[in-house]
């Protein structure tokens, strides 16, 4: 079973295929295919992590299942929490979030892979939204590529983040989802 | 000139004169867009120097995005959201041009 899951890696290297096609044309199709698929390297990536954190012990097809529930806004809300408590965005995040740092503490979230993880979430769900629905978007080959190797190098990260704050981050992602029927 | 028109022509001037990592832009436009989700945003494209291989080092685009956001703050603009072209994309950048 584990053979038919979505794998982040295989999906980048989907992408990477996706970049051997002539680059350009009126719709840069392969540009913006290859930018999505990078995205959902990376949220699938991240929903892998999320679903091992809240049941460790449950097997591949289980966790698959759980990891259906856990939807692109509820990661970039997390995400863009933690751009806002580093101070690489603007606005600030719901009291409750601010407030679970202990006065004189770092925040619980904001570490340097939660960091690099959230900042590339962001930017890649940012490009994602304009390949899939943008029709005047221009994306470059070499912009494309560049998302490709954002993705990697973040996915990467995902998948070997061991710090408080990264479990901090995964747990919110899950108390952010809701489950459901999908 | 609104103040909005103001500061994203301040944040294309901040584009036109950033050079760090190896990256130089030699054209910007920054216009203000809505998300499907209804965020507004900042998007920018921005024609860059020609990469030396099939993109620009990751470490400095990561950078420019950074300070491309920092400074959008600093105008009291929506996050920054940027595309990026090569200088031999003449193509891409009559595109850009036509916006």
């Amino acid at each position: 079973m584990a053979a038919r899951q979505i794998q982040p890696g295989t999906l980048l290297d989907a992408a990477d295929r996706f970049l051997t096609a002539a680059p350009g044309g009126p719709d840069a199709a392969s540009d913006r295919r290859a930018v999505s698929t990078a995205y959902y390297a990376l949220f699938h990536a991240i929903t892998g992590r999320v679903a091992s954190a809240i049941i460790p012990t449950a097997d591949e097809v289980v966790r698959g299942r759980v990891r259906r529930w856990i939807g692109h806004g509820s990661i970039r809300a997390v995400a863009v929490w933690v751009a806002q408590l580093h101070g690489g965005r603007t606005g600030s995040p719901p009291p409750h979030i601010v407030a679970l740092r202990r006065s004189g503490a770092p925040s619980p979230l904001v570490g340097p892979d939660t960091v690099e993880i959230a900042e590339g979430f962001i930017e890649m769900n940012e490009a994602r939204h304009l390949a899939d629905y943008d029709h005047e978007a221009v994306i470059s080959r070499e912009d494309a590529r560049g998302h490709l190797d954002l993705a990697r190098s973040v996915v990467a990260l995902v998948e070997r983040a061991s710090s408080p704050e990264a479990a901090c981050f995964f747990g919110l992602i899950a108390l952010q989802a809701r489950i459901q029927g999908r | 000139m609104t103040t909005e028109t103001g500061a994203l022509r301040e944040l294309e001037e901040y584009a036109r004169r950033y050079a760090a990592g190896g990256l130089r832009a030699r054209g910007a436009h920054a216009y203000p867009d809505v998300r499907r989700d209804g965020e507004p945003v900042t998007r920018v494209l921005l024609v860059l120097d020609d990469p030396a291989g099939d993109t620009w080092d990751l470490a400095a685009v990561t950078e420019l995005r950074r300070a491309m956001n920092r400074k959008a703050a600093a105008l009291g603009l929506p996050a920054a959201v940027l595309s990026l072209i090569p200088s031999r994309e003449t193509e891409l950048i009559d595109a850009m041009s036509g916006r």
